[in-house]
């Protein structure tokens, strides 16, 4: 417990100097990238991949049925 | 009689935070929030904590050696930056680089790993709970941050960034390593569960999870490998996201900011000015060929990880602060450029690089006359040290002693 205690106050301690840090410097330019790639990753990145991942493997599935219907046994 | 109340009120506190918030309708859990939206096996406890390791010590690498490199640009009175080895701040970069563009595969299999949690049922269960989850947020926006601008620094394309890419870089270096620090701080037992875990007799083994972790390592070292290509030739072509190659620019060295760039014309009456404790003289190019000359073999090693060496021929800066009338073991020099504007127009070459015989003020790359984007018709060398600080087309130097 004394482990996980001290590193969340040491990474407090840590976030609170680069936040003055970050006022020093150039605070809404770098707020607005940190929310642009935060958003763009998570709205967009992530639903793309998933969904391409998604549409390969139902392809992959249906390709899968068709091939083993067509080398069925034939009645006739 | 005294009452202890501090444990009390710390567990009221914690208490409070940890009380539970009125449930959302559940009419709303549709799409990615509905149960069972993520279905993919792949997923687990333990991929993502041992993906989060490798992506743990990339980052504590990546921080370190960007620290390292930052300070050597911006000293305080307490670094201390030593001349030798020549070669350190090419490796120390070269890893930065190396190991920042290594977090490119890790962190995008780390963050697809835990995406469902993104969507999690409540999305908020108590006060504590959207403290850990602004957390995260917190996190994953500065670890994209640095990896995207990183990515965007080698590249030389700063028109996404809406700030200057060194500070924004370095402060938000902070961000992450202290979110880092309070994640793990968070979810350090669950990681140490999914690390012990030991597979069951009775439970297959879980080749598609295997492979993923085995494609993702392969990834990641690929590209680091190729981004040593920066450096070792025989890499060179093989390099995906770090486009420079050591041995293409002008004689044969790359160049990152051109004269043309830099405003710089040649001038036929160009004259160096050294200030120092015998006062101001200036040197004209062939009072400064007439000057003993020294060749040494010493590499450029960019901030955005190539390095390349050359064989560069000049005058020491030791012999140039003597000039001046310093004691060069014991004289700091700051370098200006003729460049008007520019944020690296100005240098200091602290005491240690300013006696070191490997410093030089360099005429000649190759044996040729330094070409115009090398920083013609004199520039900086020295010996370990970022390529930003090793300033062309010199026009002052103001040779100070130290105490």
């Amino acid at each position: 417990m004394r482990v996980r205690v001290g590193l969340v106050t040491a990474g407090a301690v840590l976030i609170a100097y680069a936040i003055v840090g970050t006022l020093t410097a150039d605070p809404i330019g770098i707020l607005v990238f940190l929310i642009a790639v935060l958003v763009a990753h998570d709205a967009l990145w992530m639903p793309a991949v998933l969904l391409v991942v998604a549409v390969a493997r139902t392809r992959r599935k249906k390709s899968e049925r068709s091939r083993d219907s067509g080398a069925g046994p034939r009645g006739g | 009689m005294v009452r202890d109340d501090g444990p009390a009120l710390i567990r009221r506190v914690v208490d409070w935070l940890r009380a539970p918030l009125p449930a959302p309708p559940a009419a709303i859990r549709r799409g990615p929030l509905a149960e069972g939206a993520f279905p993919s096996p792949l997923r687990s406890a333990r991929l993502t904590s041992l993906v989060g390791v490798a992506l743990g010590v990339a980052f504590a690498v990546c921080f370190l050696t960007g620290l390292i490199s930052h300070l050597i640009q911006h000293p305080g009175g307490w670094f201390w930056w030593p001349s030798r080895p020549v070669s350190l701040y090419r490796v120390t970069q070269g890893l930065h680089v190396a190991t920042g563009l290594a977090c490119v595969p890790l962190l995008g299999v780390k963050l697809w790993s835990v995406y469902p949690r993104l969507f999690v049922w409540p999305p908020v269960r108590s006060l504590a709970h959207a403290a850990e989850r602004a957390g995260v947020a917190l996190l994953v926006a500065a670890a994209l941050f640095q990896v995207v601008s990183g990515v965007l620094n080698i590249y030389h394309r700063y028109g996404p960034m809406p700030f200057f890419f060194t500070t924004g870089h370095y402060w938000v270096a902070w961000l992450s390593i202290g979110a880092l620090l309070v994640h793990v701080g968070v979810q350090l037992p669950i990681a140490r569960a999914a690390l012990r875990r030991r597979r069951r007799p009775d439970e297959p083994p879980d080749h598609q999870r295997r492979r993923l972790l085995v494609g993702t390592a392969a990834a990641a070292a690929l590209i680091t490998v190729t981004t040593v290509g920066q450096t070792v030739r025989p890499l060179a072509r093989l390099g995906l996201l770090a486009p420079r190659r050591p041995d293409e620019g002008p004689q044969g060295l790359p160049v990152n900011k051109t004269a043309a760039a830099a405003g710089i014309t040649a001038d036929p009456g160009y004259r160096l000015v050294i200030d120092g404790p015998d006062g101001e003289q200036s040197l004209d190019l062939a009072a400064l060929n007439a000057l003993p000359q020294h060749t040494v073999d010493l590499p450029i090693a960019c901030v955005e990880g190539w390095s390349s060496t050359a064989t560069w021929t000049g005058v020491r800066l030791r012999d140039l602060a003597a000039l001046a009338g310093a004691d060069p073991d014991h004289a700091d020099v700051v370098v200006e450029s003729l460049e008007q504007h520019g944020r690296y127009r100005v240098s200091t070459v602290p005491p240690e690089h300013t006696r070191d015989p490997l410093t030089l003020i360099a005429l000649r790359l190759g044996g040729q006359i330094l070409h115009p984007d090398h920083g013609y018709p004199a520039r900086l060398i020295a010996p370990n040290r970022p390529g930003v600080l090793q300033t062309k087309w010199i026009g002052r130097l103001t040779v100070r002693e130290i105490r």
